[in-house]
């Protein structure tokens, strides 16, 4: 609409690139170091782009009997017995996140339905649910643990699906509600009249409009998962371990943080999160805001 | 947490149902929901409560339901714990930092975003990025940007002329910095993403007629956008403050609240509080402060966003 | 004298569209002037361009004989209501109206005295701290109005300013936009799709369609001399009857003849013999009581009550035609007797719809 004198644009042009850079530079670093052999991981000047990539940290994590292999011939090589397997990693958080979206998702669209079409419980009752997302998840963690040793939860799938279902249902509730909210009620009513019960209504008529808002929320509340850290951390004991833990076993006594293989490790675990962001990229604001801010 | 109410059945329920249910069809629906969020967060508030009268400590090897009450000791000690203050003060230091921080930058850089110009998408998914990554990694990714021979110190020796090799992470003054940079390199794009959302559905007639009578794009934005943008800014100001107040992932990462608790926050504190020293029953007291604390501003909050809202 | 606004040669294409095609217009000094056409004719896109909204492919727009078309909106000293008023919702009205004059830099007392002699002249002295966004679409209006006048514009330009308010409203505010106008000696470019609006309140009138202006005169002069059919059509509430007539020679004269059996005899015209059509306003039919030489019947079908004025629709030629007259009683199936004069006729050629300009002379029966 107007017109840029050469200053402003100079100044707009270096500002979205400084800012582009910024944002780049973490990440840049992480995937660049996933490619350094361990003498480069520390070197000073730092090492931009690997002068002599090599897999290696890759192996370490996806396959470490040939990562001893590759160490025992190539002198210089890094070794390390990790003590649990990526793979399992990788499969416990699949499973977790992936069982924690489907009851959260299938939760939250059954309340949103009900609180924006028979305004179940009033008005308060979905800030209710947003009180949840108020407290902070430690305060709770302690006596989850307590009561998950009662219910013989600890340290099992069931029980982190459980807690992630319980913290992610407020994005759930707020996003569903908002989607439903733009489908007119007058929809269910004709179905209504033609006999149809609420339910069918509902999922015959109004979900099918919803269907890619579900999904979105689907993706976002998966994101959610599978990025959780501080339940994974205290309410396993070892026997399931998610992505996020499993960065920290790649610790050793001599070496401390093998950054090459912790890179390795959070490149490929950030991976799915940067795809699926990318395809809800328009849904974010709306999950993100609980539903307050819209396109 | 209140059950839900039982709302009558609406008119169209009741021509529906030719026989009376145990339990109304919409409360029966939102029943999942509401079961695992009080198992999971009420039955726990309540494990909480007792627990903050006791000074249960599990290497003490009694069941936590037999440990001896001390009644109201663990509260006069946690506001005389010079340590738990520090942390409440910490993070109220690190929420206002981030978020304010966080806040500028995206207006700022947000309001570069208002016309279009090419490239403009991918710029915007570039910027997005660090949303997008796991918290742990880019934490760690930090961890390594801030090692003492790592290529922030090098950018930092280029700049001032001379070696520079910093151990941040292990400085009392300084390593909080670290954190605050890795939480707000990682959500200043949400609240960009947010501000832009709000001012691309700024009335766009408003801002026509005000160039029409002359106003400079500063005044624009002051006096037009901004005022239009409040109740953006107000959610996401919110939003962002109840996230970073239960800031952990950053901390843990780089340096577990050290060194000594120099950069202990709350949900730090009580962590190292309970996995770390076994003090549970105290933690239980802490963290049933901060949550009445944090309902209580709930409470106050929800009133004004339901009118909001309706 | 240069005129005030000048339009040269204007285009602009939008997506493979011509929206405004090669428009040229002057607008003098105090003079009000208004763009009339339908949706889509290119009247709001012309309005744009001389904002600065929008950037004309080719031609020259200039401002007291200045070119602006490089100038930014912000430096143009053109004044706009907007169709939806824009007023800005999170100022108060008092703010509002200062706006300008705060861009100019007045001081706060200079600034004071401005919005209130503002809000005596247009009524606003209640509503001056309340917020913009609590108005009602008449306060809005008055809001936008004054607001733009408030920075005193060299041109001032309006887009459908009356479409969201009520025909109560709209018929007062008519005149008393027009009274205003003519007190400040505003130069005044009016869009609008309402030919009563257009006619009622503007020096000249300027009709568009499909990105071109067709004809551009005084109200005077749209309405007895229309220029094509388009424009004959468009003017005029109820709108004009077009009646199949059948042209010839006769002598050194022309004769038109209307099914059943009326003839007028008028000088010779340039338009081809043969079929052609005659454009008769529903106001210029007369009602004769009884069928009489120079009359022909028609067979009422329909009356539209106003109270003092009906308008019947009849059947004539095999066609419905509009008639406006006084109120009295009458039956449905009535024959009516009806009489054309050929001095308010337009008599329109078939294949280019031009108005043929004729001389009547004496009628023959």
């Amino acid at each position: 609409m107007l017109e840029d004198n050469l200053w402003v644009r100079f100044l707009k042009r270096t500002g979205v690139g400084l800012a582009i850079v910024i944002a780049f530079f973490p990440i840049f670093w992480l995937v660049s170091t996933s490619f350094k052999p361990i003498d480069e991981w520390q070197r000073f000047p730092p090492v931009w782009i690997s002068s002599e990539p090599t897999l290696q940290n890759y192996r370490i994590v996806f396959a470490p009997k040939a990562a001893q292999e590759f160490a025992a011939k190539q002198k210089g090589a890094i070794s390390y017995k990790v003590s649990g397997s990526a793979w399992k990693a990788f499969g416990d958080s699949a499973v977790i996140a992936i069982g924690a979206t489907i009851f959260s998702v299938l939760f939250g669209t059954l309340a949103a339905y009900s609180i924006v079409r028979f305004h179940t419980g009033g008005s308060s009752y979905p800030f209710q649910f947003l009180v949840v997302r108020m407290f902070p998840p430690i305060a709770i963690v302690v006596p989850m643990v307590v009561l998950f040793s009662i219910l013989r939860l600890s340290d099992s799938y069931l029980g982190l699906i459980l807690a992630y279902t319980a913290f992610t249902l407020p994005f759930s509730i707020w996003m569903i509600r908002s989607f439903i909210e733009e489908v007119p009620e007058e929809l269910e009513g004709a179905a209504l009249i033609y006999g149809m019960r609420p339910l069918q209504a509902f999922l015959k008529v109004t979900f099918p409009l919803i269907r890619g808002g579900v999904l979105a929320t689907a993706l976002f509340v998966f994101i959610l998962n599978w990025s959780e850290f501080l339940f994974a951390l205290t309410l396993t004991s070892g026997h399931v371990v998610t992505v996020t833990l499993q960065v920290a076993n790649y610790v050793s006594a001599s070496s401390g943080k093998l950054y090459g293989v912790q890179a390795a490790m959070g490149t490929i675990s950030t991976l799915p999160v940067i795809l699926f962001g990318y395809v809800i990229q328009r849904h974010l604001v709306r999950g993100l805001s609980f539903g307050a801010i819209k396109r | 947490m209140a059950e839900p109410v039982r709302s009558p059945p609406s008119p169209r329920l009741e021509m529906r149902m030719g026989h009376r249910r145990l339990i109304p069809f919409n409360v029966a629906i939102a029943l999942p929901a509401q079961l695992t969020v009080l198992t999971v967060v009420l039955v726990p508030t309540a494990i909480v409560v007792w627990l903050s009268f006791t000074d249960w400590q599990p290497t003490q090897g009694i069941p936590w339901y037999q440990a001896e009450p001390v009644w109201f000791w663990n509260y006069y000690d946690l506001f005389h714990d010079a340590r738990f203050v520090a942390a409440v003060l910490r993070t109220l230091l690190i929420v206002a930092v981030c978020v304010v921080v966080e806040f500028l930058l995206a207006m700022s850089l947000a309001l570069l975003f208002l016309d279009d110009w090419p490239w403009r998408k991918i710029a915007i998914s570039i910027i997005i990025l660090p949303m997008m990554v796991v918290p742990v990694d880019a934490a760690n990714a930090f961890f390594m940007l801030f090692n003492d021979r790592g290529p922030i110190n090098y950018l930092i020796s280029i700049i001032v002329g001379r070696q520079f090799e910093f151990a941040w992470l292990a400085d009392p003054n300084w390593a909080l910095l670290p954190i605050m940079l890795a939480e707000i390199w990682q959500w200043t794009p949400l609240m960009f993403l947010l501000v832009l959302t709000g001012l691309m559905n700024l009335p766009e007639n408003q801002i026509r007629a005000a160039y029409v009578l002359g106003a400079s794009r500063t005044r624009i934005v002051l006096r037009i956008m901004l005022p239009l943008l409040t109740p953006v800014i107000i959610i996401a100001l919110l939003v962002r403050s109840v996230e970073t107040f239960k800031i952990f992932d950053p901390v843990y990462i780089l340096t577990r609240g050290g060194p000594g608790a120099a950069t202990e926050t709350i949900s730090m504190f009580m962590y190292n509080g309970a996995f770390v020293y076994f003090r549970i029953g105290y933690i239980a007291a802490a963290a049933l402060m901060i949550l009445v604390v944090v309902a209580a501003i709930c409470v106050n909050l929800s009133r004004p966003l339901k009118r909001h809202h309706r | 004298m240069t005129a005030k606004l000048r339009l040269s040669g204007i285009s602009k294409c939008f997506a493979g569209r011509d929206a405004v095609r090669d428009l040229s217009l002057t607008l003098d000094r105090g003079e009000f002037l208004s763009l009339l056409g339908p949706s889509g004719c290119g009247k709001s896109t012309t309005l744009a361009m001389i904002a600065g909204f929008i950037t004309p492919d080719a031609g020259d727009i200039l401002v007291d004989g200045a070119r602006i078309n490089d100038l930014s909106p912000r430096r143009r000293r053109v004044g706009l209501v907007q169709q939806d008023y824009a007023v800005f919702t999170s100022l108060t009205v008092r703010a509002n109206l200062a706006f300008g004059l705060e861009v100019k830099g007045l001081g706060r007392s200079a600034r004071r005295s401005a919005v209130d002699r503002l809000a005596r002249l247009f009524d606003l002295g209640d509503v001056l701290d309340r917020r913009g966004g609590t108005l009602n679409m008449s306060e809005m209006q008055r809001v936008a109005l004054a607001r733009s006048l408030a920075s005193e514009p060299e041109l001032l330009l309006l887009d459908e300013p009356m479409s969201n308010l009520d025909a109560e409203s709209r018929a007062r505010l008519r005149g008393e936009l027009r009274q205003l106008q003519k007190s400040l000696a505003q130069t005044v470019l009016y869009v609008t799709h309402d030919q009563a609006e257009a006619l009622s309140m503007s020096d000249r009138v300027a009709v568009m369609r499909d990105g071109e202006i067709v004809q551009v005169s005084t109200p005077d002069d749209i309405y007895y001399r229309p220029a094509n059919r388009f424009v004959a059509e468009f003017i005029g509430d109820p709108p004009l009857n077009l009646i199949p007539c059948d042209v010839s020679a006769d002598a050194a004269r022309m004769a038109i003849a209307l099914a059943g059996g009326a003839v007028f005899h008028v000088s010779a015209a340039p338009i081809a013999w043969g079929r052609q059509w005659l454009g008769v306003r529903p106001h210029d039919i007369e009602l004769v009581g009884e069928a009489a030489p120079g009359t022909v019947p028609a067979l009422l079908r329909f009356v539209e009550n106003f109270g003092a004025r009906h308008v019947l629709h009849a059947e004539y030629a095999s066609d419905l035609i509009r008639i406006e007259t006084v109120s009295a009683a009458r039956s449905i199936g009535e024959t009516l007797h009806l009489r054309f004069s050929p001095e308010r006729a337009l008599l329109i050629d078939r294949s280019s719809e031009c108005v043929v300009p004729f001389r009547p002379l004496e009628a023959a029966a």
